[in-house]
This record gives structure tokens, sequence and C-alpha cells, in this order.
């Protein structure tokens, strides 16, 4: 019961809190559909913008081989005879300049003059190379053909590609990668406010020593605050991850090939409760970890000394698991903030082994109570009741 | 009712080396009995007063509440710091339900108790407002209710009225008499030495950690051969106020 009491008055604490508040929920629900709406609407804009807007492009006349007019106008672009392609471009003339040569052998030389700080000569100069690659292939078939070459012998293969795996894989695969590292950082950065208001905070503005005076044991008092920045955490990742998925959903305009696989992202009922499994000792171990640092800190300043490098610590487990082709071994199991991501990644693509998870899990469960009594430790030193 | 045993704490300092901030401190304060304790900032009133409500553990002799150590007899008292804090978020109401829900009050007596208190120390008009818009007389009739939400026969207040007018501060030391009246055991520090004359019933002075002189006011005058309590503090304490 006195645990209820104190978990109702730290989550009442952290919800009249407007840091905690801003970086919860404010953040994850406007400020992040904002930045994205802002970022695709300018992104669509520039595109289209790019895509409209005539491409002019200068060309050196008189070119023996027949087809480029043709074949640049079709790929969008503006061919027009000139004499000085290069100045074209840096005059602002043209999008791009070609230029050609015919050597002593026969053959032909292009050379292309773009822009690479123009954002239209960049896309022209993708479409132009589109271009002269249908050129050189024309040319040759008709080169071929002429001399009665049959096709073997000049093209005696060609490559296909094709992906095997289903769109619903794919999706898992990159929202597995996506996921696993953003929900352990969240997970991380989402109990420090928390953590440094309810301990480090606590002991600033001189509330610690009455708290310390009611009839409950310490351990009762820190498991509650533990559980109400675990709390934070895990409600500040969920907010997140719901916020960047709405996003992805309604930016099919200026990603449409990300947000048609995502819709099509497999998240089954199993792979949903390892995900929260994987999730709920990290945060408790993320926020002991919080707890035990803050306890150190008299004043929430310092407390940010010695909680921010904690964000950039968790950085490289997470991002390990990011590494293409890493998978969760055994061994990797054990390593706290990369088993999880991991955990995720396999949930979330369905490749998910049991044995892996179980460890997995049962380290960071082990991680967690280790965590917890550190924190009990450090929260129940008699240096606790000084202040600034 | 509340007692001191041959109290010790010891702090260690890095740079400062060992320091003795209670050295065999010993006294009682028995039930319906107001004790002031006196002694100039760093004397170890706080450490002293932090050992009897169970924040502290002594490097020797004992603390007692009830007979029982502190920390298993939180329940017998109201603890009052120095500068206290409250929780600037909440309200009065929710501060009090806070505490007296931790100290096991069922609801419907805790709504009794804190509609008595409320009224007892006029904070009917401010009980639903955040306390970060109290001002300080307000703020501290709420940490003294926050103190005596669970009704508890003793009573430790570290500078009840500190940074308070004339008027707000003598409410609390009315409200302080009534609780003696009321039976309870209470020991109060303070450097008004007014205040030590209008509420105790004894003084202990203390200094360097160590006791100096202890007893009622005219046992002390006539230790001393002092008449006013700020003389007699001066004469025991060395000048050192």
């Amino acid at each position: 019961m006195r645990f209820r009491v104190l978990l109702f008055k730290e989550i009442k604490e952290i919800l009249r809190d407007r840091r905690a508040i801003i970086s919860m929920i404010l953040i994850p629900l406007i400020a992040i559909p904002l930045i994205f709406l802002a970022v695709s609407y300018f992104t669509a804009s520039s595109v289209s913008r790019i895509e409209n807007s005539p491409h002019p492009v200068a060309l050196r006349p008189g070119l023996p081989l027949s087809g480029l007019d043709s074949l640049l106008s079709r790929a969008g672009l503006s061919p027009f005879p000139s004499d000085s392609p290069r100045k074209a471009v840096e005059n602002k003339e043209a999008d791009l300049g070609i230029w050609w040569e015919r050597l002593d052998d026969g053959t032909f030389v292009f050379t292309i003059y773009h822009d690479a700080s123009d954002e239209a000569s960049g896309y022209s100069l993708g479409k132009a190379k589109e271009a002269l690659d249908s050129l050189k292939e024309m040319t040759l078939r008709s080169n071929m053909e002429a001399l009665g070459a049959p096709v073997w012998l000049w093209r005696p293969l060609s490559v296909k590609e094709e992906n095997v795996a289903p769109p619903q894989r794919m999706a898992g695969y990159i929202m597995g990668i996506l996921l696993g590292y953003l929900m352990v950082l969240l997970v991380f950065t989402g109990g420090m406010y928390p953590a440094m208001d309810l301990v480090a905070g606590e002991r600033e503005r001189h509330t610690i020593e009455i708290l310390l005076s009611a009839p409950v044991p310490r351990r009762i008092i820190v498991a509650a605050k533990i559980s109400a920045v675990a709390l934070s955490s895990l409600v500040t990742g969920l907010l997140n991850l719901t916020s960047y998925g709405l996003c992805f959903t309604f930016i099919g305009n200026a990603f449409p090939d990300l947000a048609s696989l995502l819709s099509q992202m497999p998240m089954s009922l199993r792979g949903f409760l390892a995900l929260l499994l994987s999730v709920v000792p990290l945060a408790l171990m993320a926020a002991s970890v919080e707890v035990a640092l803050a306890s150190y800190a008299k004043s929430y300043r310092e407390a940010q000394t010695y909680l921010t490098p904690l964000s950039l610590i968790v950085i490289f487990p997470a991002m390990a698991s990011m590494l293409p082709g890493s998978q969760l071994t055994p061994l990797g199991a054990l390593v706290p903030v990369y088993n999880t991501a991991m955990t995720i990644k396999g949930a979330l693509m369905g490749s998910l082994e049991p044995w892996p998870f179980i460890l997995s899990l049962a380290a960071n469960s082990v991680y967690a109570a280790g965590a917890t009594l550190l924190a009990a430790k450090a929260f129940g030193r008699e240096g606790i009741l000084k202040a600034d | 009712m509340i007692e001191a045993r041959g109290l010790c704490k010891v702090f260690k300092d890095k740079k400062k080396g060992e320091l003795r901030a209670v050295d065999g401190v010993s006294f009682a304060v028995n039930k319906g009995e107001i004790v002031a304790l006196l002694g100039p900032n760093g004397a170890g009133k706080t450490t002293t007063m932090r050992l009897l409500a169970g924040l502290l553990s002594p490097d020797g002799g004992e603390a007692l509440l009830g007979g029982r150590p502190p920390a298993e007899a939180k329940e017998f008292l109201g603890f009052l710091p120095a500068d206290s804090g409250l929780y600037n978020r909440l309200t009065p109401r929710e501060v009090l339900t806070i505490f007296g829900r931790l100290s096991g009050i069922p609801k419907e007596d805790l709504a009794k108790r804190i509609n008595y208190l409320s009224e007892r120390l006029g904070m009917g008009g401010f009980m639903d407002a955040r306390i970060s818009r109290l001002s300080t007389g307000m703020r501290q009739r709420v940490a003294v209710a926050r103190c005596l939400v669970h009704d508890p026969p003793a009573l430790i207040m570290d500078e009840p009225t500190k940074g308070l007018d004339v008027e707000s501060a003598r409410a609390v030391e009315s409200f302080i008499l009534e609780m003696r009246g009321e039976g309870k055991a209470i020991l109060v520090s303070t450097h008004i030495m007014e205040e030590a004359e209008f509420i105790a019933d004894r003084v202990v002075v203390i200094t360097r950690g160590r006791i100096v002189a202890e007893g009622t006011i005219p046992e002390l005058k006539r230790m001393t051969g002092k008449e006013k309590l700020r003389e007699i503090y001066l004469a025991l304490v060395g000048g050192e106020e």
C-alpha cells in the first residue's frame, strides 16, 4: 500500500514537472510530427519542383551517333546546341553540359559538366548518364547487327536480380534495425529527466529529509522512484515509437516506397510480447542506474553532468545491433542494451531464436536486479541528506 | 519518550579528516514537555535531531523513541527539519494525504485529521493551491501540519519559526504549546532566545557536539548568575554567537 502511495506521489510530481512533460509527451506527440511534416512537405515540394522544372542541357552539336537528342528529351531533359557546354553550366544557362570528342581509333569520349552544388544539376546528371548508357547500347547493337554478329557473341551474358524476401520481411528488417536502436535509446533518455528530478531534485528542494523521516523503509522509497522512472521511460519510448509510426504512415507523398513497405510490417502477437518482455527489464535496469547515479548528485544540474554521458555510452551497443549481418548469439545475449536491440530486431524480422531470447531476458533481469541493489545502496547512504 | 543516551556521530571528510559532530550527548524529553536545544551554528543540534529521527545511525550510544530505536518507531515521531522543503508541485491537501497514508491512517480518519489541522492552523484558504504559490508563513504552517498529520506522541522540530514574521512565528509557537497540552514530548531547536524562554520547559545547551548545560531556565540562571537567557547562553557557549 505504501509503495502505491509513493508511486502515485512520484507520478504526480512527474506529470506536474514542465521539463518532464516536454521531453516525455510534448516532444513525441507534437514536436516530432511537426518536424516530420515539415521535412516531408519540404522534401516533396523540392522533389516536385526539380522534376517539373525545365532541365536545359548544353550539347556540342554535330554528333555522328544518332539518337542522343531524343534519348535526353525522353529523360525529361532539354538539349540545345552549344559550342561551350562547360561555360553554359558555369553561367547557369544549363543544368549540364555534354562535350564529345572522337579519338583516332574511332571511339567517342563524352565529358559531362555538372555543378555538384546544384540539386537540379545532380538530378539531370543521373538522367543524362542513363541516356548515354542507352546510346552506348543502341550504337553497339546497330554496329553488331551491321556486321552480322550474333547476340551471344557480343553479349554473352546478362545479370538479373530478384529479391526473394517477402515485403513483410523487408519491412521487419528495416523497422527492426531502426526500432531496436531507437527503443533502447529512448528507454534510457526517457528516464533521465524524471530520475534527476525525483532524486537529485528532491535533495535540491530539501524534501528528501521529510520523505526519509516517514515511516517507510528506504527500499520501498527507492523502489517507488525506480518504478516511476521506468514507467516514464516506457511511456516515452512507446509515445515516440507511436509518433514515428504515425509519421511514417502519413508521409507517403515524400517517401512512397518506404511508406508502402512499412504498411506491411509484420507484428505478430508473439513478436509484440517478445518486444515488451525484452524492454521491461531494460527499462528497470536503466531506471535503477539513473536513480543510482542521481543519488550522488546534490542538485539537478550536477545530476545532468552524471547522467548525460550515460546516453552516449549506450549508443555504442545499440549501434552494434545495426551492423549488417549481426545475429543474436548466446554470448551477445549477455551484453546489456545490445541484446535488447537485437531481440527487438529479431522479433520484428520473425527470426528470433528462443534460446538467445531467453538467455537475454534472464541476463537483463539479473542486471536489472543488480542495478536495483546498486540504486538502493546509493540512495541508502547517509550522504543523501546533504544538499547544495 | 525521546531519549539520547551517550549519542556519538563522527563524519569523515577527505579534506577535513574526522569530525565528531556529536560527542556523548545524553538527555530525555518526557511526555507533555518541551525541551529547547540551543547552540551555535555547527554545534551538532541538527545532527542530534537527525540521529533521534533515525535519519542517521549513531557511531556510539543510542537514540530511543518510546523506548525503541528510531528506525523502528518512526510512526511515533513527527519530524520537522530545518529549511524544510515541501513538494511545490503538490497541494497542502495532497501532501497531508500522502504522509497520512504513509503512516497507515485509514482514509476516513485521515480526512477528519486533515480538516482538523487545516482549521486549527488556518490553512482552509489554500488547502488546494499548489505549494509553490504559497507565502513563507503559509508554507511553514503546511510543514507543521505535515509532521502532525499522523498525530504522533513525539515531535522533533528544527528551527520551526525560521524565516517567519513575528505574527506567524507566534502562531506556530502557540500551536507547539497546545501540542504540549495534549501530552506530546517536543524537542525544539532554535536560535531565538525569546522563543526558547516562551515555550521551553527545559533547555539543553550544546556546543562542539557536547552538552555544556541542561536544566530549567531558573536552574540555568542560578548556575550562571545571569538573568536573561541570551546572557546565560553566551556565558555557556563562551560568546561564540
